[in-house]
């Protein structure tokens, strides 16, 4: 699933084009996951999220971000590079 | 032109719902912090809704004024960028999730704030949000989604002001002073119930 919403996310950020079967899957693929958690599937949660983290999904998802407007130039950093000397984990 | 999968509301809200509920977790935040452009694109959604939601909110009002009679949103799936409700949801999705993710990290806090602009908007977006609630009549039913999220942003700025730098950053920002009504709007809602109880 995770591979799924990760190509339809790349798909869509490679042609730029807010398409409505895209949209829909999203929105469906989400609701699955979301429900993942709150439904008897018989995988205990703890499963679950180890299979989030090994496909990574929170970042899968943030990709669905990119592209959005700087409103009023806010902000200052466009580089990793220059991020990352000052990223402390 | 706007292009972006984030710039269609249902998409934005499917996005910030899954991503506020994993952020829940730290092993999850982790993985969000690996990469900076993660947090930016999270307060860039917050930006943008937050603007869409303010300037809808004046349109609606000046609408009002020229025609009573027209009904605003429709159930039409197009329709949602222009539907309040979802606008608020995922505003509130996004100040929980920046929230979650400024918790326990304090380069995001600084990040926020000194890098991607939450010096020059975090201070328009909150009093833009406390203009509207406090515009809303008491049985309007964005009046609660409101609140929450302005808990929700309250909660974020308190978070990011862990941070000495980022603290004295939102101090000065634009609007920040909005915090100074809310409260008011807290000690008179409070001063209300009182009496209630005292009248009853």
């Amino acid at each position: 699933m995770a591979k799924l919403l990760d190509e339809s996310i790349d798909s869509f950020n490679i042609q730029q084009n807010v398409d409505d079967t895209i949209s829909d899957m999203l929105e469906v693929l989400v609701s699955s996951l979301l429900n993942a958690f709150r439904i008897l599937t018989g995988i205990s949660d703890k499963q679950i999220k180890a299979a989030m983290l090994k496909n990574k999904l929170p970042v899968i998802l943030c990709k669905s971000l990119q592209g959005l407007p700087d409103t009023n130039n806010a902000c200052r950093y466009e580089s990793r590079e220059m991020a990352t000397d000052c990223y402390v984990h | 032109m706007e292009r972006s999968f984030a710039t269609d509301a249902n998409s934005a809200l499917s996005s910030a719902r899954a991503i506020g509920r994993l952020s829940l977790s730290e092993p999850m935040r982790q993985l969000i912090n690996e990469d900076p452009h993660n947090v930016r694109d999270l307060f860039r959604l917050l930006v943008y809704w937050s603007d869409k939601f303010v300037m809808m909110q004046y349109t609606r009002q000046d609408d009002d004024a020229s025609s009573s009679s027209s009904s605003h949103h429709n159930n039409n799936k197009n329709s949602n960028n222009d539907n309040p409700q979802i606008l608020l949801n995922i505003i509130l999705r996004c100040a929980f999730c920046l929230g979650n993710l400024t918790s326990s990290n304090d380069s995001n806090r600084k990040f926020v704030v000194l890098r991607f602009g939450g010096d020059n908007s975090m201070g328009g977006i909150l009093s833009g949000l406390t203009a509207s609630y406090m515009r809303e009549n008491d049985d309007s039913p964005e009046k609660p989604l409101l609140a929450d999220t302005l808990v929700k942003l309250t909660r974020l700025i308190a978070n990011i002001c862990i941070n000495r730098e980022a603290a004295i950053g939102l101090a000065v920002s634009t609007g920040i002073d909005s915090l100074g009504s809310l409260l008011m709007i807290v000690i008179e809602n409070e001063k209300e119930v009182r009496v209630g109880v005292s009248e009853a």
